[in-house]
């Protein structure tokens, strides 16, 4: 009999042209042979014939996850041209600004008031602590998450006369922020995701930002990721919404 | 003040898609590259998705492990050569899976049977021929019988007879020397002839004593 790895090479056309001739002279003479290059066939021909999977919907979610990538590129750098913790916390007192200001007993926010608030935080400057406790504490990593959390900084401030905090931290796609505000229980200007459990809002095209209410407070992830992707590194790696 | 200007509170992405996500926002008109390289993953997503289900298999880490190779091959797209799309991100697929997904996995994995260089025969001693095996046989009992396989064997084989790569490629892709490759392959689709014909016997759909 001939080789059985030389057969195999053979079916996948694998072979000079010599050793075809040498294997196509041998098999002449060779019905096991023969026999093993009919079944290296019909196995070939079956595992071919039975490949086909759907993925259509793959498809859509891989171009999603393209648009993002674009859309950060194209957003000439959004990190650069804003203190990106500055601008996540300015950010999320607009997200969430009426429900906030409820709770601190203050008037509603608008925009000439968040633009206060904007240039009074751009004096400030936050406490940070690299890998802090609580960073741990909050962090709550899951085995199935694909990317996996590298915390930054927590930053301590204060937001409309109320503490608050920020992290700070990266995974392979680039720097996202979770604001904990505690005493805040609704979202204003955000919309519920279909279980209601989380909240999506745009920042400004590209950036987006998922909330939830965990323990009294309200978390806010922000990021320039889609709301999917965003929900998706929440559910995974946080604690989950009550 | 100009990104203050830019925000939109109170837009619903939820509620203006009638039940599904808006599509986010674009910055005008997809560049070139874009467009080359979804010409390109649409024609080979298939088998992107396909080979990432067949190693992990489970769809949920399959899907996790196509987009990021999408993803990492649209960041590389620059670096391709040109020549062979399907091979160059199926490369990226494997190596993926073999740096990040297989801690994870249950069930067959890397073997010792490496060491045990015998190549079994596909067709000498069965019990079934061929044609009455491989007709028999419906999507799902070849998929789980490829599940079955070890998974250095059902690379070579999911690489090969489903996405029809050379050893060359098949080599690339799995980092490993070319006669491993052959070798491999031969005894994994014994080994899968294997586990078909015992499939078959034991679910009865062909029954002993059949006449040769």
């Amino acid at each position: 009999m001939i080789e059985l790895s030389k057969l195999h090479a053979y079916v996948d056309g694998e072979l000079s042209d010599s050793e075809c001739r040498e294997v196509e002279s041998r098999l002449a003479g060779c019905s096991t042979s023969r026999a093993e290059v009919t079944s290296i066939i019909g196995l070939k021909s079956t595992l071919k014939g039975h490949s086909e999977v759907d993925c259509s919907d793959v498809w859509a979610s891989c171009k999603t996850r393209l648009d993002a990538i674009d859309r950060v590129a194209k957003s000439g750098n959004f990190i650069t041209r804003y203190s990106w913790g500055f601008v996540t916390a300015v950010a999320l007192i607009m997200v969430i600004g009426g429900g906030y200001a409820r709770h601190a007993q203050a008037s509603s926010v608008d925009s000439s008031s968040l633009a206060g608030v904007f240039a009074g935080s751009r004096s400030q400057s936050p406490e940070k602590v690299s890998r802090d406790a609580q960073l741990d504490k909050l962090l709550r990593y899951a085995d199935r998450n694909l990317n996996a959390l590298k915390p930054v900084s927590v930053t301590n401030m204060s937001i409309n006369g109320l503490p608050s905090r920020r992290y700070d931290f990266e995974d392979g796609k680039g720097r996202m922020s979770l604001l904990e505000l505690p005493r805040i229980t609704s979202f204003d200007g955000m919309a519920p995701n279909a279980d209601g459990k989380y909240f999506y809002g745009q920042i400004e095209p590209g950036t987006m930002a998922v909330g939830w209410r965990v323990q009294g407070a309200a978390l806010i992830l922000v990021g320039s990721r889609d709301y999917a992707e965003l929900e998706k590194i929440a559910r995974s790696s946080f604690m989950l919404p009550e | 003040m100009a990104f203050v200007a830019s925000v939109t509170l109170g837009k619903s992405p939820y509620r203006e898609s009638e039940g599904r996500l808006a599509r986010p926002m674009l910055f005008g008109k997809r560049d070139t590259k874009r467009e080359a390289f979804e010409r390109h993953a649409e024609r080979a997503f298939s088998s992107v998705f396909g080979t990432a289900l067949r190693l992990t298999r489970s769809r949920e880490e399959a899907e996790d492990l196509t987009q990021e190779a999408i993803v990492r091959a649209y960041e590389a797209f620059d670096r391709f050569d040109g020549s062979n799309f399907k091979a160059w991100i199926l490369r990226i697929v494997t190596n993926l899976y073999i740096n990040k997904y297989r801690s994870r996995q249950r069930g067959p994995q890397l073997t010792s049977l490496e060491e045990d260089n015998v190549i079994e025969p596909m067709s000498v001693e069965s019990e079934i021929p061929d044609r009455q095996l491989f007709d028999g046989l419906v999507g799902t009992e070849v998929e789980n019988a490829l599940r079955k396989l070890p998974e250095e064997f059902r690379l070579a084989v999911v690489l090969s007879d489903i996405e029809e790569m050379s050893y060359q490629e098949i080599a690339d892709a799995t980092n490993v020397p070319i006669g491993t490759v052959r070798s491999r392959i031969a005894r994994g689709r014994a080994m899968l002839r294997r586990i078909l014909e015992n499939y078959a016997l034991k679910e009865g759909f062909i029954k002993d004593g059949y006449d040769l």
